[in-house]
């Protein structure tokens, strides 16, 4: 039942709950209705009542005139009263007929019962002449047969018909006081008109006229205000006020005192007897009228309620459908809202909420939606890196609230975590003494360090993708580009080097190492690499390479000198004697110290490379003593003097001895010398001058007129390996290293070389050392 | 052998210049040293010469572009030019030069008088 119950559709529910007090509301509606018809119809019957009361008023009416007429005619026999008889007889008959067309069955024998069948008969006695006093006698009996028919039914305590009752009680009396009051009257005008038996009738009337005494009293109790109002004024003002005062009269004193003029007395006590009649008349009207509006309103009322009924029916038929739509509506949106909430949309809209349950579920539903955003937009700022936004739980229930601010405090924890992991990866990177770069898995590059971004002299962002790569030398792309492309195809790591602008836009060699890079995971996500700017070792690379080529270059000439030489020799002394002749002693001569001379040269280019090689090593060692310098310097001239045209002249402008090397400083000297000639091809003259610059110095300057030196490479040419550029000077030979070795025997003596010179016009070369050595 | 044929040498090393005028001075050729590249021109306008050996390092302007100069020149584009040289690349520069033949130092005697030979006989 319960099962089948809550399966019904709402409306079929509805309509379930609403037929109880509907059956009950028709029940009842009919019920009234049925009511109020019964009332109709005991109304309808009261009138009809009233009605035939009506009619056996106007009939008794009818037959009190008639008598009246009759019992004047039998008196007197006059043709005024036969005329007024003819004219009341048809009268009478048409009220008898009215009762007998009522065909109520109650009143079947009445003709019988009020001897009215013998209506016709005591007509024609009248006719025919007989006495007044059957007349009176038939239709008083008639009368008062036809009052007794004339019931007044109770109606208990109706009280739309108690006001009827009184009146229509109060008319019956004065009807019944009508009847009386005429015998009283016709036995006076019997009396007034023959003057005889005053006694007599005085003794029969006093029974007749105790009825009417009570009658009276019983009008003056039941009658209506308003009626005893209207009672009082015929009975004080109109002849009923004569009459009434003279039968009393005459009952008090129970004596014909006066007596009235007959007919005097007829008409007076007729008009009396009339005012009577048309109160009751009145009576009977007022009654005959109020019942019908009673009846008219009871029928309104009853026909009032049917519209009533069918208009609340229709009414609450209405309202249940309206409501019944209304909520079933109402349902639909939050069932719409529900499936929306469901789906996890958030925002949803309820507006007109009511106040009962629905209207609760509605707010409940919105609530949901609000918390439902509320976390969303939590969880969004949450995802968002916004950990700072307000957002509480809303209570130990929430598990949902609960396990966001769980999220939240993990994700801050983590995030923070890898903040500072980065930020330690960013330190690391950019505190470290190289180049560091990143790719992701697409070549592209994500990364640079402080020292790159120092080097380029560019922005972080120029640098990320392939920005980087307008730094790099033309030249030297597409070799590092295949390098790289094949590295990366096999994630390999790989070196190369290449020439990368630098923020003066000066080329700079720079040497890169890469290697893939994988997350924890194993995922390969790019490559890492390094680079060093490693120009100054590749130029140095460069200028050894050049040195060694020149090296062998000029140890190759003295050797070629020597095997030609030697080969020519052997050549002759093979030779047939006449051919032998034809090499004079003189051509021997100049190819033997020839062979010296280049052995000699040999000899110094390999003590040369063997210096170079000692003071790369650090084993240059110095034999120190104290000498004469001026003695030096004299004897390394005349020694070198003797190998070269030019003419060397010394000037002595100090004399000093200093503590060191004779043979290293010597040497220094030697190569000095050797550079003014070497240098000097088309001058002749070189000067060497000894000084003191200060007074604990001693300096030895070498001046020649030769090709000079530019000022750009003065101070390069004490560098090992360096010679200076062009091609008019390629020629010149030697190892270029003289200089060097000078430079670094003097340094060693804490001493100092230094060149003046004028591109073209000659070059000084001057050496200090300390007096006295160390 | 009516009339010596005529060699130019040039060397900016004057020893080695020395040298290979003595060798071809006793194999019976007439022959001319020059240590700077300037004074060639001078050289072959008042002498025949029928094999120039140069160095391909000379002081002044240097033996290749000598050599492309000389091969350029129809006066002088007939003249077998034999390059020697102690630079480790020398050989490829020299025969790129238009040079016709090339040695390099330290060079065998034999080696080179044959060579010569057969540059001067073929070019007669």
């Amino acid at each position: 039942m319960d099962n089948f119950f809550t399966r019904l559709s709402l409306p079929a529910k509805l309509l379930l709950l609403i037929l109880v007090p509907i059956a009950l509301i028709i029940y009842l509606s009919v019920g009234i209705y049925i009511e109020k018809s019964k009332k109709v119809e005991l109304l309808k019957g009261y009138i009809d009542r009233i009605n035939v009361s009506g009619d056996f008023s106007d009939l008794i009416n009818a037959l009190q005139i008639e008598r009246r007429h009759s019992f004047a005619y039998g008196l007197k026999k006059d043709i005024d009263s036969r005329a007024q008889l003819e004219a009341q007889r048809p009268v009478t008959d048409q009220a008898v007929k009215r009762i007998e067309q009522r065909k109520d069955s109650t009143l079947k024998n009445f003709l019988d019962y009020t001897f009215l069948k013998d209506l016709k008969n005591i007509r024609k006695k009248i006719d025919s002449g007989a006495s007044q006093d059957v007349a009176m006698q038939y239709y008083t009996t008639t009368i008062f047969r036809l009052n007794t028919l004339n019931t007044i039914v109770p109606v208990g305590n109706n009280r739309y018909l108690k006001p009827v009752f009184n009146d229509l009680t109060a008319q019956k009396i004065l009807s019944e006081m009508a009847t009386y009051l005429g015998i009283i009257r016709a036995n006076f005008y019997n009396v007034f008109f023959t003057k005889q038996n005053m006694a007599g009738t005085l003794y029969g009337l006093a029974g007749v006229n105790d009825i009417f005494k009570s009658y009276e009293e019983e009008f003056l109790a039941k009658a209506s205000p308003p009626t005893l109002e209207e009672y009082e004024r015929i009975r004080n003002t109109t002849s009923l006020k004569p009459t009434l005062d003279y039968i009393s009269r005459v009952f008090q004193k129970f004596s014909f005192d006066s007596l009235y003029d007959a007919e005097e007395w007829w008409k007076t006590s007729g008009e009396g007897t009339d005012q009577l009649k048309g109160l009751q008349q009145d009576l009977m009207r007022h009654v005959k009228a109020t019942m019908n509006e009673v009846y008219n309103a009871e029928v309104a009322s009853r026909d009032m309620t049917l519209i009533l009924l069918v208009g609340a029916l229709v009414f609450v038929f209405a309202i249940m459908a309206y409501t019944t739509h209304v909520i079933s509506k109402m349902l639909r949106r939050l069932n719409d809202a529900a499936d929306k909430i469901a789906e996890g949309a958030v925002g949803v809209e309820l507006k007109n909420v009511s106040t009962d349950v629905i209207g609760r579920l509605a707010k409940s539903i919105l609530k949901i939606d609000s918390n439902n955003k509320q976390l969303t937009e939590a969880a969004d700022a949450i995802g968002k890196g916004n950990f700072d936004i307000p957002f509480q739980a809303r209570g130990n229930d929430d598990v949902l609230g609960i396990a966001i601010l769980k999220m939240k405090d993990n994700l801050r924890r983590f995030t923070l975590e890898i903040e500072k992991s980065k930020e330690q990866f960013r330190q690391v990177a950019d505190n470290a003494p190289a180049m560091i770069w990143m790719t992701d898995e697409n070549k592209l590059c994500n990364f640079v360090n402080k020292e790159w971004l120092k080097f380029t002299g560019r922005k972080r962002e120029d640098e990320m993708g392939y920005g980087w790569i307008e730094g790099m030398h033309p030249e030297d792309y597409s070799h590092c580009a295949e390098i790289f492309d094949d590295a990366f195809a096999e994630r390999k790591v790989y070196s190369l080097e290449y020439r990368f602008k630098r923020e003066d836009e000066a080329y700079r060699w720079l040497s890169e190492t890469g290697a893939p890079r994988y997350s924890t995971e194993g995922k390969f996500e790019g490559y890492i690499g390094t680079c060093i700017d490693i120009h100054e070792m590749k130029v140095h690379e460069q200028r050894k390479d050049e040195f060694i080529k020149m090296a062998s270059h000029e140890l190759k000439t003295p050797v070629t000198s020597i095997k030609g030489h030697v080969q020519l020799l052997l050549t002759v002394y093979g030779d047939h004697l006449q051919n032998r002749q034809q090499f004079p002693p003189e051509a021997m001569e100049i190819s033997l110290s020839t062979i010296d001379k280049q052995i000699v040269k040999l000899n110094r280019l390999m003590s040369e490379l063997l210096d170079l090689s000692r003071i790369d090593t650090g084993k240059l060692e110095l034999s120190m003593q104290n000498f004469n310098l001026n003695h030096l310097v004299a004897e390394t001239v005349e020694d070198v003097q003797q190998t070269t045209k030019h003419h060397i002249q010394i000037q002595n402008n100090a004399d000093c001895r200093v503590f060191g090397d004779k043979d290293r400083i010597a040497q220094a000297m030697l190569n000095i010398l050797t550079n003014a000639i070497k240098y000097s091809p088309r001058m002749n003259s070189i000067e060497v001058t000894i000084f003191q610059p200060a007074e604990n110095v001693v300096s030895v300057s070498v001046t020649d007129y030769g090709i000079g030196i530019e000022k750009k490479d003065q101070e390069k040419i004490f560098e090992r390996f360096y010679r200076v550029e062009g091609k008019s000077e390629q020629t010149y030979p030697g190892f270029g290293i003289g200089l060097f070795i000078a430079s670094e025997i003097i340094q060693r003596h804490n001493g100092a070389i230094k060149v003046e010179s004028k591109k073209g016009e000659g070059s000084t070369f001057t050496l200090t050392l300390p007096v006295n050595g160390f | 052998m009516n009339k010596k044929q005529n060699i130019l040498v040039l060397d900016d090393d004057p020893d080695i210049g020395t040298m290979i005028k003595m060798m071809l001075e006793y194999k019976g050729y007439s022959v001319t040293v020059s240590d700077r590249a300037e004074k060639v021109g001078e050289i072959l306008h008042d002498n025949r010469v029928d094999l120039i050996i140069m160095d391909m390092l000379l002081s002044g302007t240097n033996g290749t572009d000598l050599c492309v100069e000389l091969k350029q020149n129809k006066s002088t584009s007939h003249i077998p030019i034999m390059m020697i040289s102690a630079h480790p690349n020398a050989r490829e520069i020299c025969l790129d030069a238009g040079a016709d033949e090339f040695i390099s130092k330290p060079f065998d005697m034999q080696d080179i008088l044959s060579r010569i030979g057969k540059l001067v006989n073929a070019n007669n």
